[in-house]
């Protein structure tokens, strides 16, 4: 079964290489959303199973969408994403409830897969990066 | 911090580098000349190939002439360019950029230029602030040389070439002459000259007022002159000043007693000029100087008296050896008792109403009809009245009709005649001298002539013993004052703390019962400030009514005022200041750039001296010295403060643009091509090619990753000060403990700063220290944040050199903070900083 993914980031141009990429990698990319009002309606109709979200997006925090999302009795797994290193943005990045972080340069589909796994092995207990 | 030199192309990176440089250079020691020279040097280095300079103009419209010049030789408008530098709302010059030869001026040059014409104003405004606050101290400092000189009975023409040589250190002309002015005669005659053998005529020199432009000016206004062309003046004196090789002439009248005793004059070399202020400072200090002529002249009368008469010669000597006045009164009273074989002989002294007289001495013995230190009105003292009435001496032959006890009493004592001479001193009748026939005799004539000599005597007396006074008030008491305001200036106290301070050495130099500071508002409100009273003030935010009355009186004439009598003060003000039980009130303007700031009232409960107004105007003086001074820092505070804003403003718009454009697109094209990579079956030599572009995509982003953190830490508004440093740590190659104090988030210019010396801490302990481990500490104290980043490795850092240090002490003194680094060799490096939470540069001026 292939793995269902949202993507979530305000540059255009990252979401249609990203899922070039990901749907070569046997990852089904359901939708796409620029700000969290979208991001939060698509994950209630398309239910993927993973969204990857943007730390900055745009004006709006992704982190803060991450902490709706993971909340919102949604079984998405959130992975949160940036161009940024990951040392920049652990604190914040601290009680998110997302699986992870990923750069995004390094994103692809083991990687995300990666990421899923160990989340549902330790399902109980917060991931936040640190 | 590395990206400042890696940003080359980025021309406003560049001006903040070079304003920053600039503001440093202006804050500290550097003189004026050297901040001129790099702020052409850096300015000219932006804006090349075009040329910067500073001119220096008096008033707008000189600089619109001479940059209307500069474009005409630079080939046309648009080919120079210029901003006027306005200190104290006046134009004091212009910076003008000049294009190259075959260039035309960039656009953004006057902009440029702008922020440079800023900070050579400020730096302007804060060298003159100093300069005042100096030529104060200087001032007392030749005062009380020249106060000393007369205190040690110098000759005169040693005091005069005392003063010509004080005025000449004091104002740095070389060429100050001292005039003594007869206006019976009008001629000059030179006293002194600083210039020697230059001096158009030589010390002992006399010529006629009207042969010289200088005197012609300063004896008919009465007011500082000024000359600037001599070519067109006529008669010798002019000759030999154009010959000698003089220009440009200032001088300030010195007037003793009342009228013109003569002039001070400084001439500087030909095509030179005088230093901007000259005529004002001369004038300030020509008053000062006429005290200690006056004092000087007084004493060369009593010492001709008593050369040329024999009789007053004891008296005389008496005077000049400073006895104490109530020895020389006696004394007098006693020779010209003998001297004219008269019954009794009294020293009797006037109110400043001339209504009520006091009996300061008498020979009468147990025969006189008042005792000694009694006061009795006017209108009882015949002889007194009509000395008053006349201003010579006056003789009452008749007590038969006289009304009153005093007179009753003089008559049953067994006196007749009496003889009165007033005693005139600097211009006034201050009393006057009685002599007393027996009831029948019959004074001879020519008697009142000769105790006019005696009171003359005892004016010189008189004035001698006031002129001491008021030196060694000038010189000691009030100097001393001034001089501990000024040190509490010069220690940046707070304005607060200043006004205290005035108020309370006024008081206590004018011996008054309150002294109040206060500030004028652009509504025309007036609030106190600083008092010594403030704890008996039901509301010490607000005047009393006195002060009040008095400062409309002030604010109205723009000069000092006082007041004696409430009863003919129209308005409600007037009965409640009338109610304050204070009898006379004075206040003098403190005067900020041409306006007026602010008034300071002494309050008293008897009749202010008639100096009273004069000796506020120093205090007056130091008070708005020091405002301008505050003014200054301020500024200067405030413009390094908006540098450091702006430098933060434009990293952070950099880097957001880098963030949000070229990053993500290059992730993008990264992304693309491992897609390529996964999708197509490629011949191998075209997928060896694709892996080494990818390799080096990753190896750009790094490189862009790396200066982009170095830029901005774009996330430190988002995450806070701790996340932001704990970040930084984990970055660093070297083992890096954080340890933050809890507490509110910090203003933005303050995390901005602590960030950048961490950052900039920590890659120097990467590159050079060699330290096995760093420990960052962030404590907080009430008010301050204090940081310190501490390694164990090599020391020996210093903040010269390469060491990047320089720029963050700038950022930090310009929040108001404190940087220290301590490195000693081989026991690690220690580098702490403080900065006030509230980082308000503004804050202390806020009451201006």
């Amino acid at each position: 079964m292939s793995l269902s993914c949202l993507l979530v980031d305000d540059s255009e141009e990252f979401l249609v290489s990203a899922a070039q990429l990901l749907s070569l990698q046997g990852v089904q990319v359901v939708g796409r959303a620029s700000s969290g009002d979208e991001a939060l309606r698509l994950v209630r109709r398309l239910s993927p199973d993973v969204a990857l979200v943007d730390v900055e997006l745009g004006d709006e925090d992704g982190i803060e969408l991450a902490r709706q999302l993971t909340s919102s009795g949604s079984p998405a797994i959130v992975i949160l994403i940036s161009v940024r290193d990951r040392n920049e943005l652990t604190e914040l990045m601290a009680g998110s409830g997302a699986a992870g972080f990923l750069r995004k340069d390094a994103l692809d589909a083991r990687a995300v897969t990666e990421l899923i796994s160990s989340r549902r092995q330790s399902a109980a207990e917060p991931a936040d990066g640190r | 911090m590395a990206a400042d030199t890696a940003s080359g192309p980025h021309q406003n990176l560049r001006e903040e580098a070079a304003l920053r440089r600039l503001t440093m250079l202006a804050a500290g020691e550097a003189t004026e000349t050297e901040v001129f020279a790099a702020v052409t040097a850096e300015a000219s280095d932006l804006l090349a190939p075009a040329h910067v300079q500073i001119l220096q103009a008096a008033g707008r419209e000189e600089l619109d002439r001479a940059v209307a010049r500069l474009v005409v030789e630079a080939g046309g408008p648009g080919r120079a360019t210029c901003v006027p530098v306005v200190v104290a709302g006046e134009t004091w010059g212009g910076l003008v950029a000049v294009a190259a030869s075959g260039r035309p001026l960039s656009t953004s040059a006057a902009a440029s230029l702008s922020d440079f014409a800023e900070l050579v104003a400020s730096a302007v405004a804060a060298r003159r602030a100093g300069n005042e606050l100096r030529s104060l101290a200087e001032q007392q400092g030749a005062l009380r040389r020249v106060a000393t000189l007369v205190a040690q009975g110098a000759e005169r023409e040693q005091l005069f070439e005392a003063v010509a040589e004080e005025i000449s250190r004091i104002l740095g002309v070389k060429a100050i002459s001292l005039v003594e002015y007869d206006a019976a005669t009008g001629m000059l005659t030179q006293k002194a000259a600083t210039h020697g053998g230059r001096a158009a005529v030589p010390v002992g020199g006399r010529w006629p007022v009207d042969s010289s432009p200088l005197a012609a000016a300063i004896v008919g206004a009465g007011v500082p002159a000024r000359v600037d062309d001599w070519s067109e003046a006529p008669g010798q004196v002019a000759a030999r000043h154009r010959d000698e090789g003089f220009g440009q002439a200032v001088a300030a009248p010195l007037v003793v007693g009342g009228s013109i005793w003569g002039y001070v004059s400084a001439y500087a070399e030909a095509g030179e000029t005088l230093p901007p202020g000259c005529e004002v400072r001369l004038a300030d200090f020509s008053h000062l100087m006429a005290t200690a002529i006056s004092n000087a002249q007084v004493r060369d009368e009593l010492r001709e008296l008593a050369e040329s008469q024999g009789a007053l010669r004891r008296v005389a000597t008496l005077v000049a050896q400073g006895a104490e006045p109530r020895a020389v009164f006696t004394t007098v009273a006693l020779e010209v008792s003998r001297l004219l074989g008269v019954g009794a002989v009294s020293l009797i002294s006037y109110d400043a109403s001339r209504q009520m007289f006091t009996k300061i001495f008498g020979t009468h013995g147990d025969r006189s009809p008042v005792p000694d230190g009694v006061t009795w009105p006017v209108d009882q003292c015949p002889e007194g009245e009509l000395a008053i009435r006349t201003g010579r001496p006056a003789r009452v032959d008749d007590w038969s009709s006289i009304p009153g006890d005093v007179a009753a009493k003089h008559r049953e004592a067994g006196f007749g005649q009496a003889l009165a001479a007033p005693i005139i001193v600097d211009g006034s009748i201050w009393g006057h001298m009685a002599a007393y026939g027996e009831a029948e005799e019959i004074l001879p004539a020519g008697c009142e002539d000769r105790l006019a000599d005696y009171t003359n005597l005892m004016a010189s007396a008189i004035a001698n013993a006031q002129a001491r006074d008021e030196l060694r008030g000038l010189a000691e008491q009030q100097g001393a004052a001034l001089r501990r305001v000024a040190t509490l200036v010069a220690q940046q106290a707070s304005l607060s703390a200043i006004f205290d301070a005035v108020a309370r050495e006024a008081r206590h130099a004018l011996d008054v019962p309150r002294v109040d500071v206060g500030r004028r508002h652009e509504d025309g409100d007036v609030t106190l400030l600083g008092s010594t009273a403030v704890s008996d003030l039901r509301r010490p935010d607000e005047f009393s009514a006195c002060g009040r009355c008095v400062t409309a009186k002030v604010i109205e004439s723009a000069r000092a005022a006082r007041i004696d009598d409430w009863s003919v003060l129209p308005g409600p003000d007037a009965s409640a200041a009338a109610s304050e039980g204070f009898s006379s009130v004075a206040g003098a303007p403190i005067m900020v750039d041409g306006e007026i700031w602010g008034v300071i009232v002494v309050l008293a409960d008897k009749l202010l001296p008639a100096d009273t107004e004069t000796r506020l105007t120093d205090f007056t003086h130091l008070v708005a010295s020091s405002i301008s001074n505050v003014h200054a820092r301020n500024s200067l505070i405030a413009s390094r403060a908006r540098i450091v804003t702006a430098s933060d403003e434009t990293r952070r718009r950099i880097e957001r643009n880098l963030h949000d454009g070229i990053q993500q697109r290059v992730v993008a094209v990264s992304l693309s091509l491992r897609a390529v990579r996964a999708g197509s079956s490629l011949p191998a030599e075209a997928r060896a090619g694709l892996e080494k572009v990818a390799a080096d995509l990753d190896s750009l982003l790094e490189d862009i990753r790396i200066f982009s953190q170095g830029l901005h830490p774009a996330l430190l508004s988002r995450s806070g000060i701790g996340p932001a440093l704990r970040a930084l740590g984990r970055r660093s190659p070297i083992p890096v403990s954080v340890s933050i104090a809890p507490g509110p988030r910090l203003s933005e210019p303050v995390e901005t700063a602590i960030y950048y010396v961490v950052s900039e801490a920590l890659a120097n302990a990467a590159k050079h220290s060699r330290a096995a481990g760093v420990i960052v500490t962030l404590t907080l104290d009430p008010g301050r944040v204090r940081v310190t980043i501490a390694d164990d490795g090599a020391g020996g850092a210093r903040l010269a050199g390469g060491s990047g240090l320089i720029g963050l002490v700038d950022r930090v003194e310009a929040l108001g903070g404190r940087f220290l680094l301590e490195s000693p060799p081989s026991r690690g490096t220690t580098i702490t900083i403080e900065l006030p939470l509230a980082p308000d540069p503004l804050a202390p001026a806020a009451d201006l």
